[in-house]
Formats: structure tokens, C-alpha cells, sequence
């Protein structure tokens, strides 16, 4: 039987590294030992992969989902819900925050979902390469306007944010490496497609155009040649700004709440040594994720972050999901549910700019906060739910037929991730539970007290200390 | 268009049938396909799940009468399905449709008024848990392809049951979520198994024969079927959902052939779809390679008429694709 500070930090990890475990699954992987899981999260092969086809038979508008966008967003909630690849649907949102690609713009889900796949695929592979895949995805570049940055008109839109936003970050280069980058770029486009009428939409895909590409010669952060983009893409991983840049999102994602990134030029760090381990490890694995994504996750600051993060939408909804066991598999409300994290300011598939969404403590608003606490709430206040069923069960067993109220709130917060609250809060609750008393589960009071459960259950999900994970 | 000449057989593509429509002519993910007594065809829009989106929950979902050569004759039950699988009709030409969340039959006279309905949840005997496939025998009885349970129950046309077979398992007579059903001329029933990738045989009493889809080398292994039908000859087609064909079977299970689609010209209400707007064509004379217009995306419900004709629904592109099956083919002379 694993103890409590085990208990707490697998959870840890599988909230920061997924989207969080149930307490029985917390438990078998506390036996099966922190490092092992962490190795077992970033082999993601070694675990069984979902089955799309089956999604497609009982959800056939996750599949190509077109202009029915509702779709395309079940279709990665589906997966969220449903992966025992926790790991690679994490660094996939991750991807998706920094290289944040959106519908609205787009106006096609079937190649938002591609390119979820490709982040999917390559989240954890080599950031070389996943830059050259992204640079090289349809959904991209129909976003960031590479589809008109021609030979004699060239556009700078994918060419400044693959500098600002995607590799290097503000001051790290200079408005003539914007230009010298997007002419490299010019003739990377969309082959002409069918459209969408009158039998949906037809996979988009990359072409390149040579008779598009401007071949002359370019000066690119300090480099002078005959550049194309690849030869782009091996520059920007000489400059030391880059994999400082892609380590701090990293911990601004896994670790701790970073500022905003467009202060990132003008705020240091929140931990330098931690960014700049990450940094090396980068660098002295030729640019593979995996060893990053290991030092992070064995280090002692990872260990040492719990509940220092703000929820993200995702995360609630997910979580919470998870939590209760609710919609595991198919389920006709999976569209709606879908839309729940968009009610809470994260439209998945939708960021709101190339720049992705501000975290932290800019995901709680006074209307986000209720969203929020009312969707926890009336999940994990229904007693009928396979998750808060089990959970009643476990407190039910663990401390003999009656129970204070003080030991009833302390097994309810650890049932709940081993929620660690204030003092004034756990007072409040219990002084909430003994309004009615000593908790009794004899046979003739469970009822009752699995009532009292799933109240006390919806006071821990109020509680701001609930909102961090 | 000549799609696939073997010993004996050919099957040549006839035309397409519909286009994406949330209402009237066309379909929304159509699921499953009947024949109707006058020879029209009725197709079960499985549809899409939410409000908004230009989408009023459950008004797609949907069944449609629509003539070989897609003349639009009406539709029905819009707002009274929830996951709607498929369709079967009776000798009173009356349709049942299942619905495989909420666990009903549900009935409709011929000019589409609903009559009734019927199916209790669970697992116990008479009771459904995701109904998915049914087919009616000769003597109007329901064949319900009960999913969640793993098995095949049979059924009055008024909900009364009268035997199931199968259960859980990947054995012989054993299913893992199945989900399409037919009946051959000779009374055998056909069970596409999703779950265990295969196509079990069986007769009517629920003895099991044999199965279809074993993999070969040429032609591979099933993946998730979703659907079968057998025509006048006994073959068997099988529509490989997870494949994106149909591979057609002898009557011994030996594999014959595939489709893959072949519906690179427009159906009619298509084609008024592409005509009502220049930029479409314009769109469409840029496109180097056409041919992924054709292919199935996502085959999933079959039926073969009276003719033997091959009548195949996709969902991507909800659409219908017809083959007619030429019995006395003769190959021309090869260096023609």
C-alpha cells in the first residue's frame, strides 16, 4: 500500500503529465514506482493505442468533421478522455499552445486534425524535425499566409512568428531576418484542392513550387547564402535563444506559471537553473524531447511544483471526467461536452491568436470561475457517477462505521488528489460537515452519507485551492 | 466504368446517389440503406450530434425515400432518434429503425408516421443494449444485432422475443461488439462482427456455419466491418469499414474481390450543387488528380436489391454508390 506522499506525487505527475488518474490508479502506480511510470508516460508504445475506427463507428463526425467543427473538437476530447497515452496527448496541447493553429482562420477541421496528428506523431520526437513538418502542414500554412509568400511578393507572416513565436522569441532577431527568413520560405504552399461542395471536404496537402522560390542569396542572423527553409530551420538551432526559448515554455507548461510570453524578452525567468537545465539537456541531445521531458519530470523543482499551476479549461473538464469516470467511451454528449472548456476560455483546436492562450492566472475570470466551479461541482456531486461512486466506497471503508467530521473531510480532500487546502478552508468544511453531524456508514445511514459525500465532494471542487493542479 | 472482372463475375459502377444536406435532398452521414417494396431505396441519416453549427439537434437525423435514379420522394422521423444504426422494412412495408442509445425499435407505417416503438434496456432475455443491425426473415420476424450484450435476438415484429445466440468471446458463434446483419436467399443469417474482424455465418436458428474474412495474403484482413449483404449467387460482400472497401466473398468464404469506390462523376443533386456555382467548378477544372473523389470515405451500410444491385452508403461524403453486377461478363480479346 503506497503511502500518502506517493500517493500525492503520482498524481503530481499524471495531472501535470496527463490529465489526471483516479485514486485507484494512483495507487497501482505509486506500487509500480514514480520513475517506472514516468518511463511508461514517455514510451507511449508501450501502451495500447486507441481505436480510432471504433470512435468513427459510434462518433462518425469526428472523422473528417469539416465545417462541422463541433466535431473536430470531440474528436481530440474523445482522445483526452479515452488514451492510456496520456503523455502524448499532453505534449500535443503543449504543441498546440506554442504553435497554436486555429479553425476560425482555417475554416477546415478535417486539416486541424492533421495537424494535431502530426503534433501527436511527433510531440515527442525531434524538434528539428517537427519544425519541418510544421512548416510543412497545410493547416499551417493556410494560417500563417505561407500560401501567398511569393518569389516577387513576399508575406511575413509565417516568417515572423516561426522567429517570434515558435523558435526564438522577442529581441533574439531582427526585422531584416524576417524578410531574409520568409523569402527562404517563399514556394512552400497548399496544392490545389477540390472543394468542399458538394461531398465535404478532401485532405489538404504540402507542395512545393519552385518556380515560386526565390533562390537568390539572403543574410540570416549573421549567415549569408542561397538559403531555403530547411537551411533556415538549422540556423535558428545555432542560436542559443532557441532552446532557452522552448525550455521555458516547457516549464511554464509542466512546472509553474511563467508571465505571459510576450514579457518573456523583459521578465527573467521564474527559475533560471531549471530553464537552463532543460536548455542543455536539449542542446546535448541534438534537439530530442524525450530526454528534455525526463529531466523535467525526475527533477527535484517538477517534484517540488505541485498545485503551484493554474487549471487550464482543458484540464478541468478533462480531469474532472477522469475523476468521475463519467463519459468513458462513446456517449451522444461528447459534441456538447466539448464546448465546456470553450465556456471556460479554451476553444481546443481554436486558440484565440497565433500567439495561443494566455495562462496562469489569466484563465480565472469572474465568469470562467463559475463555469468552472459549477462544472466540477455538479460532477463530482453526483453520487450515480461510476467515479464518485467508488470514491463513496473507499471512505466508506476507511475508517471503521462512523467517522468525525474532520477525519470525513481529510479522506474526502484525499480522495481528491490528495488536495492539500488552507487551514480557514478545511476548518470551513468541517465545520460544513458537522452542521449534521458525525458521518455514520451503517447500512441504514449510507445512503444519507453518500448523500453527504457528494456535497462535501462539490465543496472541495469549489475551492480556489481545486483550481491549481 | 468497369471496376473488377473475375471468373464469371464483374462488377460495373452505375452511378452516385446524393450529397451532404441536413434536410431534404441529400443525407447526413447516412448509416444504413433498405430496400423499399416499390423498388426506392429508404437511407438512415445517422446525422450529427449538437445545436448550433446551422444544426438543430436531431432534425438530420433522418430517414429518406429516394428512387434508384434520385428522385427525392420524402423523408421522416426527423427528432425522434438519438443514434440511429439502421433500417429494416416488413412485409407490410412498415420501417424499423434502431437506435442504439436509447435502445428502442422504432416503427413507421409507409407515408412515414411513427406507430410505435419498442425495446427494453439490459441484458436479461428480451432486452436490448445497443441494438445496432436488424433484419427482418420471411415470416416478419426481427433479427436485432444486440451489441453491448454480444449477441443476435429475434423478435416479433411487435417487440415479443422468441430466441437470441451468440455471446461474448472471439470463438466460433462468439461476437465482440457486432454490428451489421443480413439474411442470404437461403435463410442463413450473415453477422459482421466489428470487434473480432470477421463475418460469422449462421442459420436461422443460430447454428453457426462459418466465417468470412479470414486474412490472405493478397487481400489482407478485414478490419471493423460494419455491414454485409448477400446477393442472388450467395455472394458475400462485406463492407471492411475500417479499410475504406467492400471485399466480395464466394459462398465458400474465399475472397473474390474488392471495390474501392468509383463515383468520380457527380450525382445529380451533386452536380446541381457544383452547377449553382461557378467558383465551385473553377475550383474543381484546377484539380490535377480527381481521383480521390471517387473512393469510398468511410463505407458503411450495403444493400443488394432485387436486381443485384450493390448499393454501398459512405459517411464522409454522404454519398451512395451503385454497382450492377454483370452475371455473363465476357472479357474482350486482351490486345484489342
Amino acid at each position: 500500500m503506497p503511502n500518502k506522499e506517493d500517493l500525492a506525487l503520482i498524481s503530481h505527475l499524471m495531472r501535470r503529465a496527463g490529465f489526471g488518474v483516479t485514486y485507484d490508479e494512483a495507487e497501482r502506480l505509486a506500487d509500480q514506482g514514480y520513475e517506472e511510470t514516468v518511463e511508461q508516460l514517455l514510451n507511449p508504445e508501450t501502451q495500447p493505442a486507441l481505436d480510432e475506427v471504433a470512435m468513427y463507428r459510434y462518433h462518425p463526425t469526428t472523422e473528417f468533421p469539416a465545417q462541422h467543427y463541433a466535431g473536430g473538437q470531440a474528436n481530440w476530447l474523445y482522445h483526452l478522455i479515452n488514451t492510456k497515452r496520456p503523455l502524448q496527448e499532453k505534449i500535443a496541447l503543449f504543441w498546440h499552445h506554442v504553435f497554436a493553429t486555429g479553425n476560425g482562420k482555417v475554416d477546415n477541421c478535417d486539416n486541424m486534425i492533421v495537424h494535431l496528428e502530426m503534433l501527436r506523431d511527433n510531440g515527442m520526437g525531434n524538434y528539428r524535425e517537427l519544425l519541418s513538418k510544421l512548416a510543412s502542414n497545410p493547416a499551417m500554412i493556410y494560417w500563417l499566409d505561407n500560401n501567398e509568400n511569393h518569389k516577387n511578393a513576399p508575406n511575413e507572416n509565417w516568417g515572423r512568428e516561426l522567429l517570434e513565436l515558435f523558435t526564438l522569441g522577442v529581441g533574439n532577431y531582427t526585422e531584416k531576418d524576417v524578410f531574409e527568413c520568409s523569402r527562404a520560405f517563399t514556394g512552400w504552399t497548399i496544392g490545389a484542392k477540390m472543394p468542399r461542395f458538394p461531398y465535404g471536404r478532401f485532405p489538404w496537402s504540402f507542395e512545393y513550387r519552385a518556380e515560386d522560390h526565390d533562390g537568390t542569396e539572403k543574410t540570416f542572423l549573421g549567415h549569408t547564402g542561397n538559403f531555403n527553409g530547411e537551411d533556415i530551420l538549422d540556423i535558428i538551432l545555432q542560436q542559443p535563444a532557441c532552446p532557452a526559448f522552448i525550455s521555458r515554455h516547457l516549464y511554464n507548461f509542466f512546472v509553474a506559471d511563467e508571465p505571459q510570453v510576450p514579457s518573456w524578452d523583459i521578465e527573467a525567468p521564474r527559475d533560471p537553473e531549471a530553464v537552463k537545465l532543460l536548455s542543455d539537456t536539449f542542446v546535448d541531445n541534438s534537439f530530442e524531447i524525450t530526454p528534455v521531458l525526463r529531466t523535467l519530470f525526475n527533477s527535484d523543482f517538477f517534484k517540488e511544483s505541485m498545485h503551484q499551476k493554474v487549471k487550464s479549461p482543458i484540464e478541468v473538464v478533462v480531469g474532472t471526467l477522469k475523476l468521475t469516470q463519467d463519459m468513458q467511451g462513446p456517449d451522444p454528449r461528447l459534441e456538447s461536452m466539448a464546448n465546456e472548456a470553450g465556456y471556460m476560455g479554451q476553444e481546443i483546436l481554436d486558440p484565440p491568436s497565433v500567439e495561443g492562450w494566455h495562462t496562469g492566472y489569466e484563465w480565472v475570470n469572474s465568469g470562467s470561475l463559475v463555469k468552472r466551479i459549477n462544472f466540477v461541482a455538479d460532477r463530482v456531486g453526483d453520487t450515480e457517477l461510476p467515479g464518485v461512486r467508488r470514491i463513496v466506497e473507499k471512505i466508506a471503508t476507511a475508517n471503521g462505521p462512523s467517522m468525525s467530521p474532520a477525519e470525513f473531510v481529510d479522506q474526502c480532500l484525499h480522495q481528491m488528489g490528495q488536495l492539500p487546502v488552507a487551514d480557514n478552508t478545511r476548518l470551513e468544511l468541517i465545520n460544513h460537515a458537522a452542521n449534521e453531524g458525525s458521518i455514520s456508514w451503517q447500512d441504514a445511514d449510507h445512503d444519507e452519507s453518500s448523500r453527504r459525500t457528494g456535497e462535501m465532494l462539490s465543496l472541495i471542487g469549489a475551492t480556489r485551492e481545486y483550481q491549481f493542479g | 466504368m468497369l471496376t473488377t472482372t473475375v471468373a464469371g463475375r464483374t462488377w460495373n459502377f452505375s452511378h452516385s446517389i446524393g450529397r451532404g444536406a441536413a434536410a431534404g435532398a441529400g443525407f447526413a452521414i447516412p448509416y444504413a440503406i433498405a430496400s423499399a417494396p416499390d423498388g426506392a431505396l429508404y437511407v438512415l441519416s445517422r446525422g450529427t450530434e449538437r445545436i448550433g453549427q446551422g444544426v438543430i439537434l436531431g432534425i438530420n437525423k433522418r430517414v429518406t425515400k429516394v428512387t434508384m435514379d434520385e428522385k427525392f420522394i420524402g423523408e421522416f422521423g426527423q427528432g425522434q432518434f438519438t443514434w440511429p444504426v439502421d433500417l429494416a422494412v416488413d412485409s407490410y412495408g412498415n420501417v424499423y429503425v434502431s437506435d442504439e442509445h436509447e435502445n428502442l425499435i422504432s416503427i413507421f407505417d409507409p407515408d412515414g408516421q411513427k406507430i410505435g416503438s419498442w425495446g427494453v434496456a439490459g441484458s436479461g432475455e428480451g432486452q436490448i443494449s445497443g441494438p445496432a443491425g436488424i433484419t427482418f426473415d420471411d415470416q416478419d420476424n426481427l433479427y436485432v444485432v444486440d451489441s453491448r450484450n454480444n449477441r443476435v435476438q429475434k423478435f416479433s415484429k411487435d417487440g415479443a422475443f422468441l430466441m437470441s445466440f451468440g455471446s461474448a468471446g472471439a470463438g466460433d458463434g462468439q461476437f465482440n461488439s457486432p454490428w451489421g446483419i443480413t439474411l442470404d436467399h437461403n435463410g442463413d443469417l450473415y453477422v459482421a462482427d466489428f470487434g473480432n474482424n470477421n463475418v460469422q455465418k449462421f442459420t436461422k436458428d443460430g447454428e453457426y456455419l462459418m466465417t468470412f474474412g479470414i486474412s490472405s495474403e493478397q487481400n489482407g484482413d478485414l478490419l471493423h466491418p460494419s455491414n454485409v449483404a448477400v446477393d442472388s449467387e450467395g455472394d458475400v460482400y462485406v463492407v471492411d469499414f475500417g479499410n475504406n472497401r467492400v471485399q466480395i466473398y464466394e459462398p465458400n468464404g474465399d475472397i473474390i474481390t474488392a471495390l474501392h469506390g468509383d463515383g468520380i462523376e457527380f450525382s445529380k443533386w451533386a452536380k446541381e450543387v457544383v452547377d449553382s456555382n461557378p467558383d465551385v467548378t473553377k475550383a474543381f477544372r484546377r484539380v490535377k488528380d480527381m481521383s480521390p473523389l471517387g473512393k469510398f470515405a468511410r463505407p458503411v451500410g450495403i444493400v443488394v436489391d432485387d436486381e443485384d444491385r450493390v448499393i454501398i452508403s459512405e459517411t464522409v461524403r454522404s454519398r451512395l454508390q451503385v454497382y450492377e453486377k454483370e452475371k455473363d461478363y465476357m472479357d474482350p480479346q486482351f490486345n484489342l
